[in-house]
């Protein structure tokens, strides 16, 4: 009799500690959390030294992550901002960046047609907006290209407005393009 | 409608539960007063929590808080109420009145106190319920000691 009172509580041990050991893991995996800070962004915009060569309207976000360029285009010339802006690594690691298309508009109008082209350059890898015709032929996604810790790169900007183009200010086009950045 | 101010998960009542029957199956199985097989169904009861626990993290998403919480509690209300039923089994039906004052004051006192502390954290401030509850905690544990001595010396 005690044998098998023995021999049923070793069973019931064994049992019990699978159980609580299953059920105390099971509640573990029910409480691991995530906690998001929020901190400034790593890489950044920056104003270049030929900020003050754009048009006025030109703006800066106050956190850097965000800027507005306002450019202009000449008639059968072209027309380039050296480094209008900077993209800077203010962290101590490198990233990964790359520009991606977004959207351009007005498109498949005639007013497309004045335009000829408007490139921008990242460290020397060309990001170009071209005319044919009526419609924008946007740039494919540039490769990711990293960029060193606490290093600047400047933003090259060309501009050419086709011969004969309406030069009165009615025609104007906005362009919109994120800066990707890998962690 | 309860106010949940803690980040205890309603889960926690489960795997409190599943104690609560994993300690009733070895209590069953050790005193001896009891069918064989109430130890087992015990042990059943507590790998059911388990399995419930299980689920509610599978179905976490599914499940509103409120009625996570609702099952979870009533899971933990049943293992308490198995814990009372032995106690009064073991003094009303078995007519083992120290026994039964034993089991009430090292078990049933003890973890309704728990459950009392862990239902309250869900609207109560913690720190002062948790002061209360050791303070009386100390208090049924002292009686409960003092209710085993007097047993042994008669």
């Amino acid at each position: 009799m005690a044998k098998r009172k023995s021999l049923d509580l070793i069973v019931l041990l064994i049992i019990s500690v699978f159980v609580i050991t299953a059920s105390a893991l099971v509640y573990y995996s029910l409480e691991m959390r995530t906690t998001a800070t929020i901190t400034y962004s790593k890489v950044r915009f920056d104003t270049g030294a030929d900020w003050s060569g754009l048009e006025s309207g030109s703006s800066l976000s106050p956190d850097k992550t965000y800027v507005f360029l306002n450019i202009t285009a000449y008639p059968n010339a072209t027309l380039t901002y050296d480094q209008p802006l900077v993209i800077n690594n203010t962290d101590s690691a490198a990233h990964m960046v790359r520009f991606r298309h977004v959207s351009i508009t007005p498109n498949a109008t005639a007013s497309v047609s004045n335009f000829t082209f408007i490139n921008f350059t990242l460290n020397g890898v060309d990001f170009d907006y071209t005319t044919t015709g009526d419609n924008w032929n946007a740039p494919t996604d540039m490769t990711y290209q990293s960029l060193p810790g606490t290093t600047e790169w400047a933003v090259k900007i060309e501009t050419k407005a086709a011969a004969g183009a309406t030069t009165d200010g009615s025609v104007t086009c906005t362009i919109v393009i994120a800066l990707d950045v890998q962690e | 409608m309860l106010k949940l101010a803690t980040d205890l998960l309603p889960e926690f009542f489960l795997f409190l539960g599943v104690d609560f029957f994993v300690g009733l199956s070895l209590l069953t199985c050790v005193m001896g007063h009891f069918r064989r097989t109430v130890p087992y169904l015990y042990q059943a009861a507590a790998v059911f929590g388990y399995v419930n626990l299980w689920m509610s993290r599978q179905l976490l998403l599914t499940f509103g808080e409120y009625m996570r919480f609702s099952y979870c509690l009533l899971y933990l209300a049943l293992a308490l109420s198995n814990i009372i039923g032995i106690n009064l089994y073991l003094a009303v039906v078995k007519k083992m009145w120290t026994l039964g004052k034993v089991f009430a004051s090292s078990v049933t006192f003890p973890t309704t106190l728990i459950f009392a502390f862990f239902f309250s954290l869900y609207e109560g401030e913690p720190f002062y319920v948790l002061t209360a509850s050791f303070i009386f905690g100390a208090i049924v544990l002292g009686t409960g000691t003092a209710f085993m001595v007097m047993a042994r010396r008669r």
